[in-house]
């Protein structure tokens, strides 16, 4: 396999690095993906807010509002096309004091200039309408159309199935250690071994910055800005029917609730700057934070359960927009500081990046684009699913099936861990996070991939 | 194919309370009965919790968990139970049309009664808002009772348990039986809530210290769980933690459906019989009182079994029960309704902090105190107190809600 010199290797299997190796792999080209971890999508890609934004709110003439704006329209009609769950739950941005609402108007001029018009301002007696269960001191509102929630977790997994079935290549426990760029092959010194390839493409999230730099020296770096959120419990979700978002402000940052595509209720994120790339944890004061504003928006909160507390990190830079460089010398492009809407930009990013590539000299492909016939299974909380129809459930907060945690381990890409498991099928994602079926999700996860069940609870696998 | 049937009673869950109360109305009242269990077997919790101590008041022997369960389990085969593995309740109509999927089908059941016995969970380690690394090595002790005893699976070698009630104890040799030695159990109380020969037979034998006045502030490890740091600055290494009580009743049902619920417990509201505020539909066992051992849970079922039976032959429903209110250090009590039937009843009762002897508590309605008593012993949290409910025969229904206050003697 090393001897093969691949069209191109693509550092990372997060959201952006799964959509721009589909791309290319779909075109026609030899595709290498590395990744360190032993999945896709185990970076940022897995803890974010899942919004499929329409980007109205980004800095106008940025990569960021063009590739989360195109993104937007890609993503939506492969979501409804592999049946990944979606939903149109539109933006209620509320006003609760008068600078924030006087700030409303900025928001819908940035709005335009971003081409999206697709907005409304509605005063407090609608957004009371809208959102009953709103505290009651809200003073307006923009409405912004357009905005969806969308299943995070198999979008890179669909993206990968994809790539895979054209014939991509994935190197999974393969952290990239050194990279040296010779005349037409690059040798990329991975943790299992070589990888030859002619062009190279950095989706390393987090670690961006330092794989940019074994190619150019130091150019950017990624100081990592942790969010952390909350999940409540399914009857959260009744509470709330719009993603509600903050006004945006120059000193303080607020955060948003979002209804998920499976049937739970989101608060946050936080925004704090931390040293650390591997910091992933929740804190006490964040989470304080997060559910102190939960409770101050939707007083009903108090009295809901919560499901799960977790914190992702963005790749932040030293500039807010993304950090896309073109290397033509050493054939080579950097797709970094993808900080906060990668997951809506990434399709539009893959087209970026082959053009980019093109750009540096690789060859027009003349094959015809392949087509896929991939469908994800229905997760969602208003898709079909096997329990619907009566199917013996396993997981019974999240109501999975034992066909679905064992399919999610034998497809290509599969579960091979718990984790894997958790974001292909929900298992162990509801309220009772496996007091009941942690055992039966083991056996069954155990058993589809012949590890021992211990090696499964120690994280090892 | 329509597979629409009616019957008389359906219960809802098939733990010692479910299959207790599916048994009683079966051979008692002769009345059509289904029991729904949405795993795929019967006996819940009790299948996998190992140690003897079961059935002691309802069945007066002493059982391991399996044996009860199972035996449970045959009383309901004999009398003729119809029960139904791998089925869910899904949702009901006010007019008790219930949404069932089980068994490859989804399909409705037209019921007389319905009996909500969903049981109770404990909280995990999110619903507490512990932070931290989301490492592996994690788990409530229903999971990790599952995992050792169902898969023989090996947890760790270090152990923390968070919590130090019953169950937390008893946590302490399911993790030996899982080749874990536990290091520590941790209190937010100023002392551990078991008895006395249970902390001698699991905890103070062995030497593992109950840590009290702490709680874990922090969990580290990202891949595994390798410390926790605790509220008093305390470092504990450990690989394991165990996250025990903290009990929420599975209520997603009685939500569902519109049932009153109970700001204390979360559980729907019901008086002594089972019975909540939508005619003809019960609730029972530890969906209702989070949560007591399950002989009481089913010594319950049976009093639910007399109201079945009025309900069923003469159409009764009263609707004359009062709430009853609690104020700090109480909780929650069991019964949440009041009615004068329930004048032969023991009220359960649980506090937020440990209670010094002679407490005085009182019961009041409409500022009128209608019973007072001494308490004479000190009042444990997580271990529910009694009172005798004599003091029903007084209730006067038109008066709204019954309160009860706990005064501490100094
Ligand atoms: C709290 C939060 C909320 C968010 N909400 C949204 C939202 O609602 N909508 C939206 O569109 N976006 C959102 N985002 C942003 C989005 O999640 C990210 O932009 C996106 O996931 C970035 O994807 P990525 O592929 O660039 O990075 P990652 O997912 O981090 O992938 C990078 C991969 O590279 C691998 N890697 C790193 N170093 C090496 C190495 N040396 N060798 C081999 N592999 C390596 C990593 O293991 C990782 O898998 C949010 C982000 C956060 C943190
Ligand atoms: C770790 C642990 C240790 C324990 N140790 C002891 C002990 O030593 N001694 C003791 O006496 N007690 C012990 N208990 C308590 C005992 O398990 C409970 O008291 C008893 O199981 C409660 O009985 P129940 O019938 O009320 O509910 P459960 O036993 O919880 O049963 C409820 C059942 O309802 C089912 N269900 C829920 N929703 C639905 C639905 N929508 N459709 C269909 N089915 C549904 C559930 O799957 C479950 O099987 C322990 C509990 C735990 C968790």
């Amino acid at each position: 396999m090393s001897n093969l010199v691949s069209d191109v290797a693509v550092i990372g299997a997060g959201v952006v690095g799964t959509a721009v190796a589909r791309e290319l792999a779909r075109r026609g080209y030899s595709v290498n993906i590395i990744e360190a971890g032993n999945d896709v999508g185990t970076g940022t890609s897995k803890a974010n807010t899942a919004i499929l934004h329409t980007g109205f709110d980004a800095t106008p003439n940025t990569n960021e509002s063009r590739l989360v704006r195109q993104g937007h329209d890609l993503l939506l009609e492969y979501a409804t096309v592999t049946g990944i769950a979606i939903e149109q739950t539109n933006a209620l941005m509320v006003a609760w004091n008068d600078d924030q609402l006087s700030q409303l108007n900025a928001v819908a001029e940035k709005s335009l200039q971003n081409g999206h018009r697709d907005f409304l301002q509605i005063d407090a007696s609608k957004v009371a309408r809208l959102e009953p269960h709103l505290a009651d001191n809200a003073l307006g509102g923009l409405l912004i159309s357009g905005e969806y929630i969308i299943d995070p977790w198999s979008v890179p997994i669909a993206f990968a199935r994809d790539a895979s079935s054209f014939g991509a290549v994935f190197r999974f426990k393969s952290q990239v250690l050194s990279i040296d760029v010779g005349n037409e092959v690059t040798t990329i010194n991975t943790s299992s071994g070589l990888v030859k390839t002619h062009f190279v493409v950095n989706a390393a999230g987090l670690a961006g910055a330092k794989i940019d730099e074994m190619f150019t020296g130091n150019r950017f770096t990624v100081t990592p800005r942790r969010g952390e959120l909350i999940v409540f419990d399914k009857f959260a979700r009744t509470l709330v029917s719009h993603i509600i978002l903050p006004v945006p402000q120059k000193h303080t940052k607020g955060v948003l609730l979002t209804p998920t595509v499976f049937g739970n209720l989101m608060v946050g994120p936080t925004a704090d700057d931390v040293e650390d790339l591997t910091a992933t944890g929740s804190t006490q004061d964040g989470v304080a934070r997060v559910l102190a504003a939960a409770h101050r928006i939707i007083p009903a909160l108090r009295n809901e359960e919560i499901t799960a507390v977790y914190a992702g990190l963005r790749a932040a830079t030293e500039e807010s927009d993304y950090r896309l460089f073109t290397e033509q010398q050493c054939r080579y492009i950097c797709l970094g500081g993808i900080r906060s809407t990668g997951l809506s930009a990434s399709m539009a990013l893959a087209n970026e990046a082959c053009q980019r590539l093109i750009d540096c000299g690789l060859q027009i492909s003349t094959q015809s684009v392949k087509v896929s016939t991939l469908k994800m299974p229905p997760l969602g909380e208003m898709q079909h699913r096997p329990a619907d129809d009566g199917q013996a459930c396993v997981c019974m907060c999240e109501r999975v099936t034992a066909t679905e945690i064992t399919n999610a381990c034998n497809e290509p890409i599969g579960a091979n861990n718990l984790d894997g498991v958790r974001r292909r099928t929900r298992a162990l994602n509801g309220k009772c996070q496996g007091f009941y079926c942690l055992a039966n999700v083991c056996e069954l996860v155990s058993r589809a991939n012949a590890i021992p069940v211990d090696d499964l609870l120690s994280g090892k696998s | 194919m329509s597979k629409k049937q009616n019957l008389d009673v359906l219960v809802v869950g098939g733990g010692p309370a479910g299959l207790t109360c599916a048994t009683e109305t079966k051979s008692q009242l002769n009345a059509s009965t289904m029991l729904a269990e949405r795993a795929e077997y019967f006996g819940a919790t009790p299948q996998s919790t190992y140690h003897l101590g079961f059935g002691v008041r309802d069945l007066r022997r002493v059982m391991t968990g399996p044996n009860y369960a199972d035996k449970l389990e045959q009383r309901a085969r004999n009398q003729g139970v119809v029960l139904k593995a791998n089925t869910t309740v899904l949702n009901w109509t006010p007019q008790l049309l219930v949404d069932l999927a089980g068994e490859n089908a989804r399909y409705e059941v037209q019921a007389r009664a319905i009996v909500l016995a969903t049981g109770v969970r404990e909280r995990s380690r999110h619903a507490r808002l512990v932070p931290g690394d989301r490492g592996a090595g994690v788990y409530t002790t229903g999971a990790l009772q599952r995992l050792v005893y169902q898969l023989g699976a090996k947890v760790g070698k270090r152990a923390v348990v968070v919590g130090a009630e019953h169950v937390s104890f008893t946590a302490i040799t399911t993790l030996k039986h899982g080749g874990c030695q536990t290091v520590a159990l941790i209190t937010s109380d100023e002392r551990d809530q078991t008895f006395f020969p249970l902390r001698w037979f699991f905890a103070s034998r062995r030497r593992i210290p109950v840590l009290v006045n702490d709680g874990i502030a922090m969990i580290h490890g990202a891949q595994h769980v390798t410390g926790v740091t605790l509220n008093s600055g305390k470092h504990i290494e450990c690989d394991t933690v165990v996250f025990s009580g903290d009990w929420i009743p599975e209520n997603e049902l009685a939500r569902k459906t519109n049932l009153d619920i109970c700001a204390g417990s979360r559980a729907p509201e019901v008086d002594s019989f089972g019975r909540t505020r939508q005619p003809g539909v019960f609730a029972i066992g530890n969906a209702v009182h989070p949560a007591e051992a399950s002989d009481l849970c089913a010594l319950n079922a049976h009093r639910a079994v007399n109201a079945i039976r009025s309900w069923l032959n003469d159409g009764e429903w009263s609707n004359s029960a009062v709430a009853v209110r609690v104020q700090s250090p109480l909780l929650h009590t069991w019964p949440s309704l009041v009615t004068r039937d329930d004048a032969n009843a023991r009220m359960l009762l649980r506090v937020s902090k440990f209670v010094e002897p002679h407490s005085r508590i009182t019961v009041l309605q409409a500022g009128k105190t209608i019973y007072s008593t001494n308490h004479r012993r000190t009042i444990v949290t997580n271990r529910s107190f009694t009172l005798p409910m004599r003091w029903a025969n007084q209730v006067d229904p038109t008066l709204g809600d019954v309160e009860v206050t706990i005064t501490s003697s100094v």
